[in-house]
């Protein structure tokens, strides 16, 4: 017999019992994922098209519904539009908590607002540009942005904090003892170092931007044609989505699904690309 | 006079024949170091009184040791001498400090980390950069304009004894090197600043032995330069590199004087323990 004691065979028993337990509740977290995705799959890939996207609306009950062009741009749009306010704002948020404002009363507050405004329903937000923007002067897109903007901006200053704050300290004092300015030492070593981290999260709030309805509703608006003035209303894809699915035509319906997969496909394209993107900033 | 004396490496060469001295040697810099008056150094951490009122010099062209057990304020003199120790959050120091009779503590923090370089304990080149763009990080991060970035970047390399190990590979990453090459790295990334006084925190403590004895060898050769202190937990590289050592204890100075005395015939009791390990 070897020298070492045999695992009993009870705790084989429980061993196997215990990854069997893991092992399921891993299945059950990604089965919803896998069944919205092939549903999604399933249903909305018959309705595409050349047509589908090369066409807008066309807002005919009887002939030919025409695609998803204007819902499609706009939506790109609007979302880069909500970017370009939310993610520098955000990151200069972030910089203040993580470089100047660290522990003082003032940062903790303002940490402490950013997660409220992170719990705001979007549609108060929605309500909120509503009536401060958009009573009086009619829909337009960068309203929608605007209201997208406020949603994306605690997602983006929160998650971009962590990753500063993951930053190493030794690498400040390095540069601050070679004699570099503060601001220069942020801009030219602690953003570096933080790149990837700071694109992730803010992929994160564009893909949460990007799919979100009710802030849009009275913002922005549901046009049929496509236009890329950012002053006047535009079609977004939840919104062509939301109102497709409450007509009666089985044509409409599966313009929805087809948008919907469309929506879905673009988030997933917009992350891969930025992670390739932040993967070959980095020197070999 | 004294604004000048902190920025005047800062300046833009004047305009005129190129330096015809080739790259390959290490162009000798002023030979003339400067020297270190503190006095009457006090610095906290909050409520944490660690430095209670030192006065120590460090004389030009000469390596000084700080030794002293943990916690006995060895690094946070340093760190008081390039105005490093207030950036630390609640951390406040008082006194004296001058370079040539410049007190540092009415200058610009910028203008006097320029002019008084650091090396870290634990090697940090930053890791977004290639070698080359370490080295050249600190001319960079100054802002400064420089026409003959790459000559500079060869002469820290070769003045830190590294340029044979890396020239093939220069825009690899720096974190790629080894712990010794790339603490070489971070001096050689200090000294391309060309400051007067070079502080060494720890510099070998997380360096094999071998690493360790390159870093001695490199710090002889910057003394001819630079003025340099180096703060060790390890006696034997104090007694090996430096020409005077510091001892303290509990943020106080028991006594600075030559190496070979501190080691062979200390003037107080609590150093002659320490060094002959009966404490810390």
């Amino acid at each position: 017999m070897s020298a070492l004691a045999a695992v009993s065979p009870r705790r084989r028993r429980k061993d196997r019992a215990m990854r069997a337990v893991l092992g399921a509740g891993a299945l059950v977290a990604l089965a919803p994922l896998f069944l919205i995705l092939g549903y999604l799959v399933h249903k909305g890939l018959g309705a595409w098209s050349w047509h589908f996207f090369a066409s807008d609306p066309t807002g005919s009950f009887l002939g030919d519904p025409g695609g998803i062009r204007s819902a499609l741009l706009g939506t790109v749009e609007i979302v880069a539009m909500a970017a370009l306010l939310a993610i520098p704002a955000g990151i200069a948020v972030a910089l203040y908590l993580s470089e100047l404002g660290a522990g003082g009363r003032f940062a903790a507050t303002l940490r402490y607002l950013l997660d409220v405004m992170t719990g705001v329903p979007s549609i108060v937000v929605g309500l909120f540009v509503y009536v401060t923007l958009v009573v009086g002067g009619g829909y337009a897109a960068w309203k929608g942005a605007v209201a997208l903007a406020i949603l994306m901006l605690p997602i983006v200053a929160r998650s971009a904090e962590v990753v500063l704050g993951l930053v190493p300290q030794d690498l400040r004092e390095a540069a601050l003892a070679l004699g570099a300015p503060r601001w220069r030492v942020v801009l030219r070593v602690v953003l570096p170092a933080a790149a990837s981290g700071l694109v992730t999260g803010s992929l994160l709030a564009i893909a949460r931007g990007a799919g979100e309805t009710a802030p849009l509703l009275f913002t922005a608006g549901l046009v049929n044609g496509t236009t890329l003035d950012p002053t006047r209303a535009m079609s977004s894809l939840p919104l062509q989505i939301f109102s497709d699915v409450q007509q009666a035509q089985d044509r409409l319906q599966a313009r929805a699904w087809g948008a919907a997969l469309a929506l879905v496909a673009l988030i997933l394209a917009l992350n891969l690309i930025a992670r390739l993107a932040s993967r070959r900033s980095l020197p070999a | 006079m004294t604004a000048a004396l902190l920025t005047r490496r800062a300046e833009p060469a004047p305009p005129g024949p190129p330096d015809p001295a080739p790259p390959a040697m290490v162009a000798p810099l002023s030979a003339a170091g400067r020297a270190v008056a503190v006095r009457g150094l006090h610095a906290w951490y909050g409520d944490a009184h660690v430095v209670k009122g030192i006065d120590l010099d460090l004389a030009p062209n000469a390596v000084t040791a700080l030794i002293g057990p943990s916690g006995s304020g060895k690094s946070t003199v340093v760190r008081c001498v390039n105005r490093m120790h207030e950036e630390v959050a609640g951390a406040r120091a008082s006194g004296d400090v001058r370079l040539d009779g410049v007190d540092l503590y009415a200058q610009d923090p910028v203008a006097v980390r320029r002019a008084i370089g650091m090396v870290f304990q634990r090697p940090n080149p930053f890791p977004s950069m290639s070698i080359f763009d370490n080295v050249a990080a600190g001319l960079r991060l100054t802002g400064a304009r420089i026409p003959d970035l790459a000559e500079r970047v060869e002469r820290s390399l070769r003045g830190a004894g590294l340029w044979d190990e890396v020239k093939d590979r220069l825009r690899k990453a720096g974190t790629g090197l080894s712990g010794g090459q790339q603490q070489r790295l971070c001096i050689a990334r200090a000294i391309a600043v060309e400051p007067e006084v070079i502080l060494m925190d720890e510099p070998c403590s997380a360096l094999d032995p071998v690493a360790t004895l390159r870093i001695e060898e490199l710090i002889e050769q910057l003394k001819a330069r630079y003025t340099i202190a180096i703060v060790t937990h390890n006696m034997q590289q104090a007694a090996r590199v430096a020409d005077t050592t510091a001892f303290l204890l509990e943020g106080e100075l028991v006594e600075h004087a030559p190496t070979a005395k501190v080691f062979s015939d200390p003037g107080d009791e609590r150093t002659e323990r320490y060094v002959t390990g009966k404490f810390g």
